[in-house]
């Protein structure tokens, strides 16, 4: 072999102390999973229960829908010695998240005592969020939301950011998810003229038939159409289809993660 | 009647030979597989890496034109880990690479107006995350290299092995400062 024999004994060492970092008994394996319970784990305490089950259904009827699984997790802190990007691909991998093979899962743990963020991507979703986007994500979402200690808002916002670039028709036009979405797309505004320039002219061209446009369920003041006011997230949970339970229903589909994702702080 | 269960136990200590090759014949040749797939994804995240870098020049550029030494140790660093062949090669190519960078995000520290714009934020953002990719890919192909070397090298298995001609893999080892992956902080 090539390599010298001090070299050699180096390299030994740091196998023994990947090893060491990767089989830690108190986070190793199953206790990983221990960390977890369901779409959302809050062991940091920042979320109400209510808030939590708010996350909960809504990611549950994200994963029904587009099958790409979302994880929320909060800790206290991370285990002494240990990175966030190592914990958090290990925590990913332990929770299964996503479809086995599409690799369509995502975590986003928030490690409240040390003010740090991880948005970890599942394979399959990298494309989709690119390292930029999740950066972004926490920079312009969780950042200044966790700075007001506006921990719910923070995280619902930029879990709704994410799932928008995931799968852009998961909310409906109008509703509160989709408001996010346009923000953070800046064809929008394209959009926007030309859907005014559009009603302002088929208004002009049909000022006789104004009533009837209006019993259409047109609103005067907003001079577009008036959507279900009441988001998704919302009326999903006054469906009652979630089991009382934040974690009902949730379950690994085996995705793989590589590392792709961004860290950040607050 | 003694020929015939001669002739069975000659029978079965081949049969059990045969099979013992084939078992660790396959394998060895599955172990083959898996690390040539780690180390693609390795390659993966190093060409990740290089196609990001002229971006990142260009954007730093527009503010700090001036840093010549910099820009240029960078593009040299990049055209080596691209021309680079085989396994050593690289290795060392990417170690000049991140030493080639780590200058480049100290010459960044000194712009302040740099390190505020948006798209210079998400291009940290990528490369952080490639770099963290490359050392996750990194430590996988070590852990699968680690696993072959020693199944080559333990009884029975090191027979097969030699009559197959097997050789130790190399390991992707992290330069000098061992036991810390590279990590790109901004």
């Amino acid at each position: 072999m090539k390599f010298s024999k001090n070299s050699k004994l180096k390299l030994v060492l740091l196998l023994f102390l990947l090893n060491v970092v990767l089989s830690r008994p108190i986070w190793a394996g199953d206790n990983y999973g221990s960390l977890l319970e369901g779409y959302v784990s809050d062991r940091a305490g920042l979320l109400q229960p209510e808030e939590k089950r708010e996350l909960a259904s809504l990611l549950a009827d994200f994963e029904q829908k587009t099958t790409n699984q979302f994880v929320v997790v909060t800790l206290p802190s991370l285990p002494p010695g240990e990175s966030l990007e190592l914990f958090s691909l290990q925590l990913a991998e332990a929770s299964k998240a996503g479809r086995s093979g599409q690799d369509n899962g995502l975590l986003l743990l928030i490690v409240s005592d040390e003010r740090k963020v991880r948005v970890e991507v599942g394979t399959g979703l990298e494309e989709k969020i690119t390292d930029g986007r999740a950066g972004r994500v926490i920079r312009e979402v969780i950042a200044p939301a966790f700075q007001e200690e506006k921990y719910f808002s923070g995280i619902k916002k930029a879990v709704m950011t994410l799932v928008n670039w995931t799968d852009p028709s998961y909310f409906p036009a109008g509703s509160e998810g989709a408001k996010l979405r346009d923000q953070n797309e800046p064809g929008f505004l394209f959009f926007l003229v030309l859907f005014f320039v559009l009603i302002i002219v088929s208004t002009y061209y049909s000022r006789i038939e104004q009533r009837r446009f209006y019993k259409r369920g047109y609103s005067q003041r907003t001079m577009g159409p008036v959507f279900y006011p009441i988001s998704r997230s919302s009326g999903h949970r006054s469906s009652g289809s979630f089991k009382g339970f934040s974690g009902g229903g949730f379950r690994g589909g085996g995705g793989g993660f590589r590392g792709g994702g961004a860290s950040g702080g607050w | 009647m003694r020929k015939n269960s001669t002739l069975f136990l000659i029978l079965g200590i081949v049969l059990f030979l045969i099979i013992g090759y084939a078992y660790y014949h396959n394998t060895f040749v599955t172990m083959e597989e898996e690390i040539d797939g780690k180390w693609a994804e390795v390659e993966n995240n190093l060409q990740r890496r290089a196609d990001l870098i002229p971006n990142l020049v260009a954007t730093v550029k527009g503010y700090a034109g001036h840093e010549e030494k910099v820009f240029t140790e960078i593009a040299q660093a990049r055209s080596r880990l691209l021309g680079a062949q085989g396994v050593e090669d690289k290795i060392n190519a990417s170690a000049q690479m991140e030493s080639a960078l780590g200058r480049l995000l100290m010459v960044v520290e000194q712009y302040p107006q740099l390190k505020a714009d948006q798209r210079f934020a998400e291009l940290q953002d990528e490369l952080a995350g490639t770099e963290n990719r490359l050392s996750v890919s990194r430590l996988r192909y070590n852990e699968t290299v680690k696993t072959y070397n020693a199944r080559i090298r333990r009884l029975p298995g090191s027979i097969i092995a030699g009559i197959m001609g097997l050789e130790k893999r190399e390991y992707f080892q992290i330069e000098e400062k061992a036991g810390e992956a590279p990590k790109v902080e901004f």
